[in-house]
């Protein structure tokens, strides 16, 4: 395997974690529920992801638990404040995230840096290994690195090709008319979409934890919920786009391991900044071409507070 | 009354039986501010309880509790470490605060003070020989102008081009501790440090600010946070910039309609927020621990956060609530000897503000019972728009247009 091959697969398991927390928050901002606190959902997967696999040798146990325990964390967290009692949303977010911190490393204080065997999640494509470069560079990788990429498909196809994704788009377009005008479940809907939120970005932190970092160490997500959220803003709510967004900046987050290997020139300080640097960057060129080829894509009740009383 | 409403009317000659006298529905009611502050002020209480009973349950140790107060809040050296670690909440609070009277968020108050601390640093380095005064005050415009630059990117990117501030400023935090490790690593890099610690070499002398009261540490930090927030608090109350910001925090469209330059306000909400934060990591620099590292802010960046939105746009709040989030990190200290991790403190905090939203919004509704054959009124389903997320850019395009509409011009008749 040469280092380019070695970097796009180091890449693509870069990229999941992002793409599974970016489909889900992309999922709830369809519905106009903006959770800023991805960061700590994501930091509640994994250090649950973390501990049920070293308890049980399973990491595919430990990545279903990661997740349901993102679902139920963000039910608690976010949909009885945000849906249920018609709370403002960023504060709900910030608590979640703070929440997530607090308590992740609460939970993980005994199992810091104890390394985490996931060899058992690699899958092989059937077929591939006839295929001599692409075999090495997409064949042989854990099953959610397939799951997250095919996700966007399933999410586009049923936004835009079902009745429920058109009720989901109604919803988030203008839950008034959705609600008394076409009778759609609208709370109904949207707790479930929180839960469905909670349920991939835990998985996208179990992900990080069990799979690319292999342990948990109290800041391992190191501001990926954050990107998640820029991806999606680059998405401009397009689950495709999402693929091509969370794939540039898992390609920046293994810079620094790029540059250390090739023994770059550069402090791994400065490659460390990129992908941050690289979300504001690419925020800003976005939003200028926005404003050339027109409005926002935004769901329209995205962010407003809305509370259904009956 | 037409016939159709007639025909609902209940027959008011015989009572409806008791189980159909209607359903309980949540129902508005007029916000007040005394009712939104005794739910909030219930939340906080509720959630100091829940922690002090986990705390209790968790832990132990015979008289715990005594023994945090005896540890905590007895001794003139332990009240003084409270006052120092609440010293540069002041300022990280303004700095989440000010943007927040204008409808936006300021998340980077952790990489403004970090901006402020290293050019303030770097100004003790790299002219060594400034007499005290002098350098003191160079320090505090340094720390003042290495926060405002530090956000002056979010800021640039939020007023002309609606760039989401809040993962502008996020990033932008992340980004700085990097800056930081790298001068830590470098040149800035303190010979003497063991174990691979990163520090920086100690600052020279005459940067320190000069201690008020030796036996705690009591350094004249607290003076200078004190007084700023002070001067800030009356300029935000009486002064006609803190009148617009809360015009402009009300939304666009008011603003435009009465002729405050909402980008101007918008601007300069955020360098002076900016400087703020900035300014706090120069007080705990030179003030607390005379060196440059990683650990500098101890979180109170994002913690500051909290204080804001705890305060809720009052400056005596804010000060209160200082005090209260120093009082939390201080007993988060102290049972860390019990084995309660140091980020127990931020589960709090999270939950402060959870409870805080949830008492908000409960403040605002009220359960009454309504007939069970009621329609559906459309201010059943209710959609606004809180202050804080309106759009600037909608907001800015919607503007010129209503500009020419007629009936927005009726408006100004009036």
């Amino acid at each position: 395997m040469n280092t380019f091959e070695l970097y796009f697969a180091a890449a693509l398991l870069a990229a999941t974690p992002l793409l599974l927390a970016a489909t889900g928050e992309m999922l709830g901002e369809t519905l106009g529920l903006l959770n800023v606190g991805i960061e700590g959902l994501m930091l509640m997967g994994a250090v649950v992801g973390v501990i049920v696999t070293l308890k049980t040798d399973s990491p595919e146990l430990g990545l279903l638990l990661g997740a349901l325990a993102g679902a139920a964390f963000l039910l608690v967290t976010y949909a009885v404040p945000v849906v249920l009692l018609g709370c403002e949303q960023v504060l709900p977010g910030f608590a979640v995230w703070f929440i997530g911190l607090g308590l992740s490393q609460q939970l993980g204080n005994a199992f810091e840096n104890t390394t985490v065997n996931s060899q058992s999640t690699i899958v092989g494509l059937p077929g591939i290994d006839r295929i001599p470069v692409v075999k090495e560079m997409i064949g042989h990788f854990p099953w959610p690195v397939y799951f997250a990429f095919v996700l966007p498909f399933v999410v586009a196809w049923m936004l835009s090709h079902t009745q429920h994704g058109r009720d989901l788009r109604a919803i988030g377009e203008n839950p008034i008319a959705a609600a008394a005008g076409a009778g759609i479940a609208v709370r109904a809907w949207r707790v479930f979409y929180v839960g469905v939120n909670g349920l991939l970005g835990g998985l996208a932190g179990a992900v990080l934890a069990v799979i690319s970092v292999g342990a948990w160490g109290p800041d391992v997500t190191a501001g990926r919920g954050f990107i998640a959220l820029a991806v999606v803003l680059f998405s401009g709510w397009r689950p495709l786009r999402l693929i091509v967004g969370a794939y540039i900046f898992g390609g920046l987050l293994i810079l620094v391991e790029l540059g250390g290997a090739l023994v770059w020139p550069v402090s791994s300080d400065f490659l460390g900044m990129v992908p941050y640097l690289g979300a504001v960057l690419i925020l800003i060129l976005w939003s200028l071409r926005g404003r050339r080829y027109g409005g926002s894509a935004a769901p329209s009740s995205l962010g407003l507070r809305v509370a259904q009383r009956r | 009354m037409s016939a159709t409403s007639l025909e609902a009317a209940p027959d008011q000659s015989t009572p409806p039986p008791a189980h159909s006298r209607g359903r309980w529905v949540w129902a508005k009611v007029p916000v007040s501010p005394a009712r939104s502050w005794t739910y909030r002020v219930i939340a906080i209480v509720l959630v100091l309880v829940g922690a002090g009973i986990y705390l209790g349950a968790s832990v132990h140790v015979p008289d715990l509790f005594g023994a945090i107060f005896a540890q905590t809040f007895t001794t003139a050296p332990n009240i003084e470490e409270l006052v120092v670690l609440a010293t540069p909440f002041f300022l990280t609070a303004l700095a989440v605060l000010i943007p927040l009277r204008v409808g936006l968020w300021n998340i980077g108050g952790e990489g403004q003070f970090f901006a402020g601390a290293w050019l303030a640093t770097g100004l003790a380095f790299w002219l060594p020989h400034l007499a005290g005064p002098v350098m003191i005050i160079g320090m505090l415009l340094a720390g003042a102008i290495g926060g405002a630059i530090w956000v002056t990117i979010p800021m640039l990117a939020k007023v002309f081009l609606n760039v989401n501030e809040i993962i502008s400023t996020l990033m932008l935090n992340l980004v700085i501790v990097l800056w930081v490790a790298y001068w830590l690593t470098g040149s800035w890099h303190y010979q003497a440090s063991t174990g691979g610690t990163l520090e920086s070499r100690l600052l020279p002398a005459q940067s320190h600010l000069p201690l008020v009261h030796l036996e705690g540490g009591l350094d004249s930090g607290l003076l200078i946070a004190v007084g700023i927030t002070a001067v800030v608090g009356v300029t935000l109350r009486y002064s006609a910039f803190g009148y617009r910001s809360l015009v402009v925090g009300a939304g666009r469209p008011v603003a435009k309609f009465t002729g405050v330059r909402t980008r101007r306000i918008l601007v300069t909400s955020f360098l002076l927020a900016g400087a703020l934060a900035g300014v706090a990591g120069v007080l705990q620099l030179a003030g607390n621990s005379y060196q440059l590292t990683p650990g500098l802010s101890n979180n109170t960046g994002y913690l500051g956060i909290a204080v804001a939105i705890l305060a809720g746009n009052s400056i005596l709040g804010l000060g209160v609530m200082s005090c209260l989030l120093a009082a939390i990190m201080l007993i988060g200290q102290t049972v860390q000897i019990y084995g309660v991790s140091s980020e127990a403190v931020f589960i709090v905090i999270g939950l402060l503000l959870l409870f805080n939203a949830i008492g908000e919004a409960l403040s605002q509704y009220q359960l009454i019972r309504r007939p069970r054959d009621a329609p559906l009124e459309p201010a059943d389903i209710n959609v606004e728009a809180p202050f804080d997320l309106l759009d600037v850019e909608t907001q800015l395009e919607i503007s010129p247009e209503l500009a020419d509409d007629a009936a927005f011009n009726r408006g100004a008749d009036l």
